[in-house]
């Protein structure tokens, strides 16, 4: 059995004044650099001692939520790729439909994957519904982008004289309808590739 | 050379002769060595050949990002001059930008010319069309670009500052309409069946920016056009044959049918 330790590195001092929603419209004032400086600090300590105790490491990213203050899975990904040295480093990951240049991502990931000496899993999300406004990436079209991205930096990876990193793919997807369970479109890729794909339980609106 | 303003854009413009209009669009470089090819169609037409915003001398206006800018203005360059039955020609770039003015509107224009011309995009996903100009080391971009580069290129050395200065604008101007999408407007293609004047697609045998059969699919895809090919020439032919480009428009402007 493989265990894993996940923290989405909340800002959890602003919650209290947060109300309702922690998301989408966070005011700045809420956020004290000092603090959050420390939480940083101490997430990326307890990932240390993950290390020491054996349990891989995953990471995420979101936007504009005091729930989630990574802002790029890859930025703790690079400090763990060199503090940390035996467990697995899984970043689930990227939003690629919200990103506007996939084959940084290839690069993103595949630096993390040298670095750590081989120990990066990668994995793709298509993200969240209140991810849209802070990427201003256009909705109507972001399972295409997410696809064509892909298969961009699959290519990327396996292009030249072989493949640049040793990283598994890990597929996660959310569906935006609300009812999500993952597209059709996912599942028949999981089906067909034998890359795990990892529909997860879409929060519903009360 | 002259100027000319059209709504309030201030144009560097090369005219001769003085039969019928002929509006040629120049592509992204080498405007410099269209003399011999403008003397020729000066024989039979009025060529008016300007500088587009942002290349030689020509002002860009800050609004001026993309090709649909230069379209509406050459557009409104033949209502402001009331020209009519004009031949319209255009070299590469120039190409692309002359289907853009006739997807939209073909009231002033007799027929068209398009000599090697970018704009379209026939590939697929990871195909690619045309030639990475600013990816290529400079000595196979001459190789690609003439059919003899030591003959037909410019010696940039012997430039005097004003030259090279309108090259590099030239070539800035190039970047900034066309590196994203890489030259081409990709829902051009879905609009080619408005382009039912008669056309000429001319191209040269040996260039390697965009090959023979992007220029036969090119044909293929507009309603009314046939495919001439020129030997010994690359994508400028009509800077290495400007005798037998010129000809080629000639006798395309006097056929009754294509």
């Amino acid at each position: 059995m493989k265990v894993w330790h996940f923290s989405e590195m909340a800002y959890h001092p602003a919650w209290p004044q947060l109300g309702e929603s922690y998301r989408v419209i966070i005011p700045s004032r809420l956020y004290d650099p000092k603090i959050g400086a420390d939480l940083y600090h101490r997430y990326l300590d307890e990932w240390a001692l993950c290390d020491e105790l054996g349990i891989n490491i995953m990471t995420n990213e979101h936007h504009a939520t005091a729930t989630c203050a990574d802002s790029v899975c890859t930025i703790p990904m690079a400090i763990l790729a060199r503090e940390t040295k035996k467990v697995r480093l899984l970043a689930l990951g990227m939003p690629i439909g919200n990103r506007n240049d996939p084959i940084r991502v290839a690069e993103e990931y595949a630096t993390i994957d040298v670095i750590s000496r081989g120990r990066l899993e990668m994995g793709f999300v298509k993200g969240v519904p209140f991810e849209i406004a802070p990427a201003n990436t256009n909705p109507a079209d972001l399972m295409e982008r997410f696809w064509e991205a892909h298969d961009l930096i699959l290519k990327a990876m396996m292009s030249h004289d072989g493949p640049i990193g040793r990283a598994r793919i890990s597929i996660i997807a959310r569906s935006m309808s609300g009812r999500g369970h993952g597209s059709s479109r996912t599942h028949q890729f999981g089906c067909r590739s034998a890359v795990p794909v990892a529909p997860p339980r879409q929060p519903r609106a009360a | 050379m002259e100027r000319i303003n059209i709504a309030g854009v201030s144009l560097e413009m090369l005219t001769a002769g003085d039969g019928p209009p002929l509006l040629f669009l120049h592509g992204g470089d080498y405007f410099a060595q269209h003399r011999d090819f403008f003397g020729k169609l000066a024989r039979r037409w009025r060529v008016i050949a300007p500088r587009h915003p942002g290349f030689g001398g020509s002002a860009r206006p800050a609004g001026f990002r993309t090709i649909h800018d230069l379209a509406y203005l050459y557009l409104d360059l033949l209502d402001g001059q009331d020209l009519q039955d004009v031949v319209l020609v255009g070299s590469s770039f120039g190409g692309w930008l002359a289907l853009e003015m006739c997807v939209r509107c073909l009231e002033r224009i007799g027929r068209l010319v398009l000599i090697d011309s970018l704009g379209v995009k026939f590939g697929g996903r990871e195909e690619r069309d045309i030639a990475d100009v600013y990816a290529l080391p400079s000595a196979e971009l001459l190789g690609r670009t003439f059919f003899d580069p030591a003959s037909a290129a410019p010696d940039l050395a012997a430039l005097d500052d004003d030259e090279a200065k309108s090259i590099a604008r030239d070539r800035a101007a190039t970047a900034l309409y066309g590196w994203r999408p890489y030259m081409h407007n990709p829902a051009l293609r879905q609009w080619l069946h408005r382009v039912h004047a008669a056309t000429l697609v001319i191209w040269g045998e040996s260039d390697g920016i965009v090959e023979r059969n992007y220029g036969e699919r090119l044909c293929r895809s507009l309603p009314n056009a046939r495919f001439e090919l020129i030997g010994q020439a690359g994508h400028y032919p009509q800077i290495e044959r400007p005798d037998d480009v010129a000809d080629a428009i000639e006798r395309f402007a006097r056929a009754e049918v294509l």
